[in-house]
């Protein structure tokens, strides 16, 4: 899962971030989204995207984890540009390279900042419930990964899922996918006893 | 005679309670009672209710027939009231980890009980050493093996200091040397806090060397038999309830 190895990528090069440093890159990261959102000029998206890209190549981030999920957005762009009947190319482009900016920019803040050091920023300024709800929902992520990965293994050494045989497969798939529904039903139920049972008051600490 | 006039902090006779599927467990039998300072184990095939039973004491589940007193109250309308008095290790620590990082998660019942922050410092530093847990301190509690989730879970329910301990399988996962320190632990705070401890246990080993009493679950729910430990494990067939009889 790609927001774990994020985190870990993260956490493994940075286990000490100072909070001064993270509202740093938060602020640019802010101002980033703003520029991008707000300017017409192509150029200027080309310089912020191609920055981005130096600061992937400058510190050696793995591509796998921040430009190759950057062009997930662009299938559902593409969808969204075909709809229109007649689009000017110099538009369409500018729109492409808004959605890449975007993507790429909040995997560099992601890979370069572990979202527990975000949230720990955040908790001074947004509702203690809504950061206790976002944390739960990521730490639960963690959970649900490890899964998965069990998941497949069982499939790999099982043989749940071949070519050779779509329909088992698809069969096999769908068990799958209803486990993961239900052990994640689960997961927050259990989640809900321990938060319960530990006197929860409605703040998680950072 | 000496227990039925000390004080009984977990007691009910019958209770039943019946899941979404319509499975019914009725927890019926001898009478089951935890008396102030005792060390009582939860002894059973799988499936026989040993942790429906463990969450009856928690007030997780509601029992449709008869009542649970904990400290007096029901668990599963009054827990609040007794929270304080009460720590928890259940099966699966994964989702029982709030806290961040380790230092937090351990940190996290003492802080809902309001302690200030120097007093949960302290507490928290001292059981992280207690527990050898100062290599992972700031450590994410997501990134740690089963194990030290499990430590973890363990001293995050023993900061507090409660007057009563409920574990679930609580060392599952754990290495032989990390079982016998905590277990050795266990049995300390009880010796010198008479913290009254309620688990359920696999390894008949530590389960022999921990437990006073020990509670006998049969198929079913029904509580078969109760009394000192050795006492109860020379008793009961082990081997005819898939329990491993050579580990004694």
């Amino acid at each position: 899962m790609l927001i774990a190895d994020l985190d870990y990528f993260a956490h493994k090069n940075n286990p000490s971030l100072k909070p001064s440093a993270v509202v740093f890159r938060l602020v640019l990261f802010l101002i980033t989204t703003i520029l991008v959102l707000s300017t017409k000029s192509l150029p200027l998206l080309i310089t912020i995207y191609g920055f981005l890209i130096l600061v992937i190549l400058f510190c050696k981030v793995p591509l796998r984890l921040t430009l190759f999920p950057s062009f997930l957005p662009l299938v559902f762009l593409l969808f969204f540009l075909l709809s229109f009947r007649s689009l000017n190319i110099l538009l369409a482009l500018t729109i492409i390279l808004k959605a890449l900016t975007l993507s790429l920019s909040t995997l560099v803040l992601l890979v370069f900042t572990s979202v527990y050091r975000i949230l720990a920023v955040l908790a001074d300024f947004l509702p203690p419930l809504l950061v206790s709800s976002l944390w739960l929902t990521y730490k639960s992520l963690f959970i649900l990964n490890k899964n998965l990965v069990s998941l497949l293994a069982a499939w790999h050494f099982r043989g749940g899922l071949s070519i050779k045989k779509p329909l088992s497969s698809l069969k096999n798939l769908g068990f799958g996918l209803g486990f993961l529904l239900i052990k994640s039903l689960d997961m927050a139920e259990k989640e809900y006893e321990a938060l319960m049972l530990r006197g929860y008051n409605g703040r998680i600490y950072f | 005679m000496a227990e039925s006039t000390s004080e009984r902090i977990v007691e009910f006779s019958c209770i039943k309670h019946t899941y979404f599927d319509k499975t019914s467990i009725s927890i019926c039998g001898l009478h089951f009672q935890v008396i102030r300072g005792t060390k009582v184990a939860l002894l059973g095939p799988n499936g026989c209710g040993k942790t429906t039973l463990l969450k009856h004491i928690l007030g997780l589940i509601h029992s449709k027939e008869g009542d649970i007193k904990v400290f007096g109250v029901n668990p599963a309308k009054d827990f609040a009231k007794i929270r304080a008095k009460i720590g928890v290790v259940l099966q699966d620590v994964d989702e029982q980890l709030i806290g961040p990082t380790v230092f937090d998660d351990i940190a996290f019942n003492l802080r809902n009980l309001g302690f200030k922050e120097p007093q949960v410092r302290e507490k928290v530093n001292k059981i992280i050493a207690e527990f050898n847990l100062l290599a992972i301190k700031d450590k994410m509690v997501y990134y740690l093996s089963g194990g030290e989730k499990k430590k973890v879970a363990i001293a995050g329910a023993l900061v507090h200091e409660p007057e009563l301990l409920v574990l679930d399988e609580p060392f599952e996962n754990l290495d032989y040397l990390s079982s016998h320190q905590i277990a050795d632990y266990l049995i300390q705070l009880n010796k010198k806090k008479k913290t009254s401890i309620v688990f359920a246990l696999h390894d008949l080993h530590l389960l022999s060397q921990i437990a006073d009493f020990i509670y006998f679950m049969y198929p079913g729910g029904k509580i078969g038999l109760y009394g000192p430990a050795k006492e109860v494990l020379e008793k009961v067939k082990l081997e005819d309830y898939q329990l491993e009889k050579h580990h004694i």
